[in-house]
């Protein structure tokens, strides 16, 4: 009987259907914006291009053959090819879905772990939070990019451990919003009522606290994808990250700066895959910024 | 106000032995033995192995190891390099003054520069100007700082010869890697300048100083900037930690040896002491910079600074706040 | 003797991506020295903007379209912007509505003040502080106070000091928007003795913008009923309280509650103003209107002398159809 009520005014009234109408009137805001458009056109293209890079790409990405090195692009390599002879644009392809992977693991590393210890900081507010906050303070006085390092060497190369590095220095940052957030929603009406029901402290945080929290949780992820391939990028510059011959963006356009004085000749193995990088980025960051301005009419001008 | 910042220097110590529990640990349960790496090849004799671990203390306990190194750290000692014969505090001596030349120039030169950006294109709002401002800034911020330090070198170094191509002799060597490693903070202290004064410049208190008959420029000096540059200054403090991480990428571009190299060639080496007390000496520098940034605090908001006077431990709520907004 | 202030046809209106906000109409004003208008309408009547035409503040995306104010017989919207600034908070200065946001929050108390004495008046610093220190002890802040902070006052001494800076430069005009409506009930009668005695004290005129018709009359020479930007009646405190002519202002003082007539229940006034942005043709307030003639729909009626100096803009009065009720 009790469990038949919760469930109701869990699921149907108060959730579901508010919902739904939230997300479909800031979905209709945002493709107002051209700029939204454009970026979710051009993610679109590209995550069709990654997933189905076997079919699409024109070559076998790790396929050297080194009579065609340095080939500027022509009717046959559309992008070149690079020190190998490999052809660029099958690497790229297939480098994309690598970058893309670990950044988006590393976000949702970086969110899941944020989300849990912020909600469980702002659900108990004492002892458990006082510690956890402290030493997340403690996390974020370290700069990202040094603690990605120090991570990154302790674990060494991989999909995942590059992904883990990445995510430590985000995870204090969520953790912090959404702590913040949940002790607004904690302090709320409805709240003291599911407690009246017989409603445990798990149910609440996963019921109503993070559902309330995820817009603006959605809105940073998008920011810190681009973040993270920046990240990435900025890993396998060190020689750190994800190891060739498995080809990611980071490491394909460090390769490309090892011929940096040859430029006039090979540029495109620095121009391409730097293009890709920072469009991509920029896809992201847009796309957050205007996912941002859709939530909030406030913003809009 | 004194005892504030006693306080909050005091606050700083759990920060810093956090911290270094943190690296310490993470560089604890890596998977490289550092003896192996000490020895080089003649870790292949099991016996100088087992020596060398002993001697280095890696038979003892997780928490007795840590214990020796916070012990050695009060005193000022970050450890000896495995590889170089050289204690690890002495390699940063030698580099850090090249890093800290190129980040701190990188953050003057953000401050400099991105807040009077930040500034014109908000009192010109939806002008050309604001709009290749703002284009500018999301683009820069989309391109990674070694990128930008590539295309600088190629274009100013080796076409037109303006720079020196690699190297720290004068300040010429700098000009070039303190741009690439500032343009991020530049374009990050524009967008927070340009959105705060778009804020402030709606405020009835702006309306009050026009009324007085006062001229624009000093509406803008005193009313507007002032009251605009408070969460401004957040990003001013946390976006020394950016330009010292994009400092160390940028110094391997343009071969300036300073920390990011001294990095870099650990990580080849396998010296993992030496890049442990490297991020170590950079969150100190990081955190110093948080001291002053909510110092600074204090100094423009005078509500901050009653708080400060009154002397609540806690750092006020109003910047929590703000840094939770950035 | 010629007017302080004049208003001719005044029209300001605001640009906005949805539509034009038509905020000012085409309104006449005048007022004497050493005079008290009353500027009375609702919310969103257009009383704010008005006070900010005359001191050419409107905001950046409202813009003053058409109409003349002439001070002292110059046209303000004709000055350079040199000759503005001269007057701004100097010839005529503003009290604004909100003491809570109309302080700079890092500037303290006394700074603000002498700002404007500095900017106006040739004399020494020691000389502004001085005179600083006179004025805002005028306004009941005591000397140890004058260099605090706005967050250290409360609301009813924020308004004091907002006073006192509108006050400083012993202004000619003094344009009140609202000053009291922030402010606890206790406190509003405090700072509007204070103002009127400082007037007083000072010969200033004042333009007093409020929808307190029991302040009106307490302070007021003349009044001005503001409605949807236009001005629908002008004249004197007897004209206007006595022989109310338009029935919108009819309907303010029907929906205002009386001590000293007997009436059975208030009469709100049907409806709500309506949207700057789609206002109706004909009279604005015909929608509204309980005596709407077909020629209100269509014609927007022209201002009328019913009594000398009594103005009133309505059909009833303009098709000489004396009878009203």
């Amino acid at each position: 009987m009790n469990n038949a009520i919760n469930k109701e005014i869990h699921s149907g009234v108060s959730g579901k259907l508010k919902k739904r109408s939230y997300f479909a009137e800031i979905w209709h805001r945002l493709v107002k914006s051209p700029v939204a458009v454009v970026c979710i056109v051009y993610l679109a293209v590209l995550l069709i291009g990654i997933i189905f890079a076997d079919v699409i790409a024109p070559y076998d990405d790790k396929a050297t053959d080194l009579s065609s090195r340095f080939q500027t692009p022509n009717a046959e390599h559309i992008m070149g090819t690079d020190d190998f002879g490999r052809d660029l644009f099958s690497r790229l392809l297939h480098g994309g879905r690598t970058s893309l992977i670990v950044a988006i693991i590393a976000v949702a590393i970086g969110i899941g772990a944020g989300m849990i210890i912020g909600a469980v900081c702002g659900y108990f507010s004492s002892l458990v939070d006082n510690i956890l906050m402290r030493f997340m303070d403690v996390v974020m006085a370290i700069p990202g990019m040094l603690l990605a390092i120090c991570v990154s060497v302790a674990l060494g190369s991989g999909i995942v451990n590059t992904a883990l590095a990445i995510a430590v220095g985000t995870i204090p940052m969520i953790a912090r919003q959404l702590r913040s957030s949940t002790l607004l929603i904690r302090n709320q009406e409805y709240i003291d009522a599911s407690l009246l029901f017989g409603a445990s402290s798990v149910r609440i945080i996963l019921h109503h606290v993070i559902p309330n929290t995820l817009a603006p949780i959605i809105v940073q992820s998008s920011l810190y994808i681009g973040g993270s391939i920046m990240a990435i990028a900025g890993l396998s510059f060190l020689g750190l990250g994800v190891q060739p011959p498995t080809p990611e963006w980071g490491n394909i356009l460090n390769n490309g700066l090892d011929h940096i004085y040859d430029v006039a000749t090979r540029w495109h193995v620095i121009v391409f895959p730097g293009m890709f990088i920072v469009v991509t980025m920029l896809a992201f960051n847009m796309l957050g910024d205007s996912l941002r301005d859709a939530m909030d009419p406030r913003m809009r001008k | 106000m004194i005892k504030f910042i006693v306080r909050r220097i005091i606050l700083i110590i759990p920060v810093l032995i956090g911290a270094i529990i943190i690296v310490f640990t993470i560089n604890y349960f890596s998977s490289a033995n550092p003896a192996m790496i000490k020895l080089g090849l003649a870790a292949s004799d099991p016996a100088k192995l087992a020596a060398m671990e002993h001697a280095m203390g890696l038979d003892q306990s997780y928490f007795s190891q840590l214990g020796s190194y916070l012990w050695d750290m009060f005193h000022g000692d970050l450890g000896e390099s495995y590889v170089y014969d050289k204690t690890v505090s002495e390699l940063i001596a030698e580099r850090i003054p090249n890093t800290l030349r190129m980040s701190i120039g990188a953050m003057i030169l953000s401050v400099l520069v991105g807040i009077p950006l930040g500034l014109v294109a908000a009192l010109r709002q939806n002008t050309a100007v604001d709009y290749v401002t703002t284009g500018f800034a999301i683009l820069m911020n989309a391109i990674p700082s070694f990128l930008i330090a590539v295309v600088l070198m190629i274009v100013f170094s080796v076409h037109f010869g303006w720079f020196p191509v690699s190297g720290a002799d004068s300040w010429r060597s700098f000009v070039l890697p303190v741009i690439a490693a500032g343009i991020g903070p530049i374009t990050q202290n524009a967008r927070m300048t340009r959105s705060s004064v778009l804020e402030v410049i709606r405020q009835d208190y702006v309306r009050t100083a026009r009324a007085k008959g006062i001229s624009e420029n000093r509406v803008t000096s005193r009313h507007i900037m002032k009251n605009a540059l408070i969460p401004v200054i957040t990003l001013i403090g946390t976006g020394l930690g950016t330009c010292l991480a994009g400092s160390i990428l940028v110094e391997m571009i343009f071969n300036i040896p300073g920390m990011g190299m001294l990095i870099n060639s650990s990580i080849m080496s396998q010296d993992y002491i030496t890049v442990q007390g490297c991020v170590l000496v950079c969150a100190v520098v990081v955190t110093l910079m948080n001291l002053l940034t909510d110092l600074a605090y204090g100094v423009v908001d005078p509500q901050i600074r009653a708080r400060y006077a009154v002397g609540s431990g806690k750092r006020s709520k109003r910047a929590m706040a703000k840094a939770e907004v950035v | 003797m010629s007017d302080l202030l004049e208003i001719k046809d005044l029209v300001i209106r605001f640009d906005t991506e949805d539509g034009s906000v038509h905020a000012v109409n085409g309104i006449d004003l005048h007022i004497g020295s050493g005079e008290t208008l009353g500027l009375v309408g609702e919310t969103g009547a257009g009383k704010t903007t008005t006070a900010l035409g005359i001191l050419r503040l409107v905001p950046d995306s409202g813009k003053i379209c058409a109409g003349s104010i002439s001070y002292k017989n110059v046209d303000i919207l004709k000055m350079s912007d040199k000759n503005i600034l001269d007057i701004r908070g100097n010839e005529i200065s503003m009290i604004f509505q909100d003491p809570m946001t109309a302080l700079n929050p890092v500037m303290t108390i006394s700074a603000q003040v002498m700002e404007v004495i500095e900017r106006h008046q040739a004399c020494t610093r020691g000389e502004a502080r001085a005179r600083m220190i006179e004025i805002l002890g005028k306004v009941g802040i005591r000397p140890e106070r004058v260099d605090e902070y706005p967050h250290q006052f409360s609301g009813g001494m924020k308004q004091r000091v907002v006073i006192a800076i509108a006050l400083a430069c012993n202004p000619k005009l003094l344009l009140a928007d609202e000053p009291t409506t922030a402010l606890d009930v206790t406190i509003q009668a405090q700072v509007m003795r204070m103002i009127n005695d400082l007037k007083k004290e000072f010969g200033t005129s004042m333009i007093l913008i409020t929808h307190d018709l029991g302040i009106v009359a307490k302070s007021c020479d003349s009044v001005a009923i503001m409605y949807a930007g236009e001005i629908v009646e002008f004249g004197s405190l007897e004209d206007i309280f006595d022989r109310t002519s338009h029935p919108y202002t009819k309907g303010l003082f029907a929906s205002m509650p009386r001590l000293d007539v007997e009436t059975e229940r208030l009469m709100p006034i049907a409806g709500l103003m309506p949207d700057p942005m789609e206002l109706p043709l004909g009279c604005k307030f015909h929608p509204r209107c309980p005596h709407r003639m077909e020629i209100c729909t269509t014609d927007n009626p022209q201002g009328t002398e019913v009594n000398y100096g009594h103005l009133v803009k309505c059909h009833l009065h303009t098709t000489k159809n004396g009878d009203m009720d």
